[in-house]
């Protein structure tokens, strides 16, 4: 990585930091299924529809309070994927804090068609009466 | 004997990096915005199998693909609520003044 590089990276990471830090203050103090404040999801505001991402700043203020369950109840998705993007972060940080590339690693195609597979069987699972959670 | 002739890279050597945006395309699916996201998905999909399969050309083209639309994604799902706040204010401006009378 040249300067420019590191110095860019850096940057990019403290704003994510910076971000993530005020988001999950917000999210925190004010519960997203009580409070305004929060905008809606624009695809459930129009189709009345679930989306796979319907639930999800409710599940992360509920983790935030340390109730993992209730996350998983609002939306099971985000504890699935939610690993993997602290690991992404993880590298990224890693990378701009010793001023080295990330380190790449290389998702089999499989993986991602599986992981395709298992977002669209939700999404319409939880739109069907048979979902057992109400969110 | 000295040589000093380097040999050239093989012609289908891996381009270093093709970004398959994948971070990109679960954080505007499960996090945020539009289910165009899922679009995305399959384009991150079909990055990694063609590097895995050689055709890196293919690679490149998916990539592009799949930052397009991780990009309309949050870019409509943000104006679409842009909209729906400015709808509310402008709402709330009506009421207030036709309680005024």
């Amino acid at each position: 990585m040249t300067e420019r590089e590191i110095f860019h990276q850096r940057l990019k990471m403290s704003a994510i930091w910076g971000v993530l830090a005020l988001g999950a203050t917000y999210l925190y103090l004010f519960n997203p299924a009580a409070a305004t404040g929060y905008p809606a999801c624009p695809f459930r505001m129009i189709t009345g529809l679930q989306c796979p991402g319907c639930g999800t700043l409710r599940g992360l203020h509920q983790l935030l309070h340390g109730h993992p369950l209730a996350t998983f109840k609002l939306n099971p998705l985000l504890l699935v994927t939610l690993p993997f993007l602290i690991f992404a972060l993880f590298i990224a940080t890693r990378s701009a804090v010793i001023g080295r590339a990330e380190k790449r690693y290389f998702v089999p195609a499989n993986f991602i068609w599986a992981f395709l597979g298992l977002v669209l069987f939700f999404w319409i699972f939880r739109n069907t009466s048979l979902y057992p959670f109400v969110s | 004997m000295s040589q000093n002739w380097t040999p050239p890279p093989p012609p289908n050597a891996p381009p270093a990096t093709i970004p398959n945006y994948l971070v990109f395309s679960i954080l505007t699916t499960v996090f945020c915005c539009l289910p165009a996201g899922v679009v995305s998905i399959v384009y991150a999909a079909q990055v990694n199998g063609k590097i895995a399969a050689g055709d890196y050309a293919g690679a490149q083209a998916a990539s592009k693909n799949a930052k397009l639309w991780a990009m309309i994604s949050a870019g409509v799902g943000f104006a679409i609520i842009a909209l729906y706040i400015i709808f509310i204010v402008i709402m709330g401006g009506i009421g207030a003044m036709s309680n005024v009378r």
